[in-house]
């Protein structure tokens, strides 16, 4: 009875202990005074984004210069996505706007990136049209898909594809976090799941400040 | 004279079986309000659709399809969130408990519209069939808006 006794206690400590070591190993440091449920994440280093050829809706290359010297906030979809990008691309527009009534300088040191993981059915072309719809200053990125998996991979994220129906549409499995690269190139947090325009506003600024 | 009270009685009586047996009646039992789309940028030929849907019958209803003349196909989609990456998965149908209100919202279960036809202006009417599965059909209209 007592050997029993001695077994459950061991295995729920031990169960405590493994649950404790995998909250410590994964749980991402949180802006201070932020709710978890924001979840606006800073990342753990700040890796400088590399290896990026890519093309913008100018149909110029767009490269890690283009990260350089202000902050990108940056979001991966596709144009026929008729939910989630529409509206993040909304709230990223409705902050572009505010930022450049509330702070010109610093507006114009922050730039809002679409890239289209899509890049069968988005040509620069119809990303020009696209971003433009959103805010005037936007960039329509996309390019080839393994340069596309290598950029989205220094992200810790991915995008896949769903299956094609009859007349050969599909739809995209994407991240619905806007990244966060420093004017250094680096990549330093990301905004999740972004429902309104304040909880940005407030991320964007701690995010800055905690730098 | 006492027959032709009984005519116009019975045409009276004709017009409101006929109502309650049309949608009229389903309108008051599952209720559409609030019905928008986020119109779509320039060149994209899919939109999102939202409302709230009431049911206010003594029983559940399950809506089985969705229309528009607008639109060649309407799917209604789940948003799945895992690992912060997003995905769509379509329903067959959406089952609304009795006394409950479902809401389609963004980022959230909403409605797919495939195939747009012509293009949506700010403000528009759209409109838009609610299928059940008793075969009621609700008719109301979704307003073209931009998403704040």
């Amino acid at each position: 009875m007592k050997f029993r006794l001695f077994l459950f206690i061991s295995v729920n400590l031990l169960l405590a202990l493994a649950v404790l070591f995998y909250k410590l190993a994964v749980t991402e440091p949180t802006i201070e005074g932020m709710s978890e449920s924001k979840a606006q994440y800073l990342t753990a280093d700040r890796r400088e984004v590399t290896g990026i050829h890519l093309r913008q809706q100018n149909n110029q290359e767009f490269g890690e210069t283009q990260l350089k010297g202000r902050w990108s906030l940056i979001y991966f979809g596709y144009t026929q996505c008729p939910d989630v990008c529409p509206l993040t691309l909304g709230i990223l527009s409705q902050f572009l706007k505010k930022l450049e009534t509330a702070d010109p300088t610093l507006a114009a040191q922050t730039q809002g990136i679409f890239i289209s993981v899509d890049p069968a059915r988005d040509t620069v072309e119809r990303l020009r049209d696209y971003v433009a719809y959103f805010h005037h200053s936007m960039l329509g990125v996309t390019g080839a898909p393994e340069e596309l998996k290598g950029l989205i991979t220094q992200f810790q994220s991915t995008y896949d594809y769903g299956e094609k129906d009859a007349a050969g549409g599909y739809l995209v499995h994407h991240p619905t976090s806007l990244f966060l690269v420093d004017p250094q190139g680096r990549y330093v947090g990301r905004f999740t799941k972004p429902v309104a325009i304040g909880d940005l506003w407030d991320a964007y600024e701690a995010h800055r400040k905690s730098l | 004279m006492v027959a032709r009270w009984m005519r116009l009685g019975m045409f009276f009586l004709g017009v409101i079986l006929g109502a309650l047996m049309t949608g009229n009646i389903a309108a008051k039992e599952l209720q559409i309000k609030n019905g928008w789309i986020n119109q779509p940028p320039p060149g994209v030929k899919v939109a999102a659709g939202y409302c709230d849907i009431e049911n206010q019958s003594g029983g559940k209803l399950v809506i089985v399809k969705v229309q528009s003349p607008r639109f060649n196909t309407i799917e209604i989609h789940d948003m799945k969130m895992a690992n912060e990456m997003a995905s769509m998965v379509k329903r067959g149908t959406l089952e609304i408990a009795k006394g409950a209100t479902f809401k389609l919202e963004p980022m959230h279960t909403h409605l797919m519209l495939m195939g747009m036809q012509g293009t949506l202006t700010m403000g528009e009417s759209i409109p838009m069939e609610f299928r059940l599965a008793d075969g009621q059909v609700i008719k109301t209209t979704f307003t073209v808006k931009k998403a704040e």
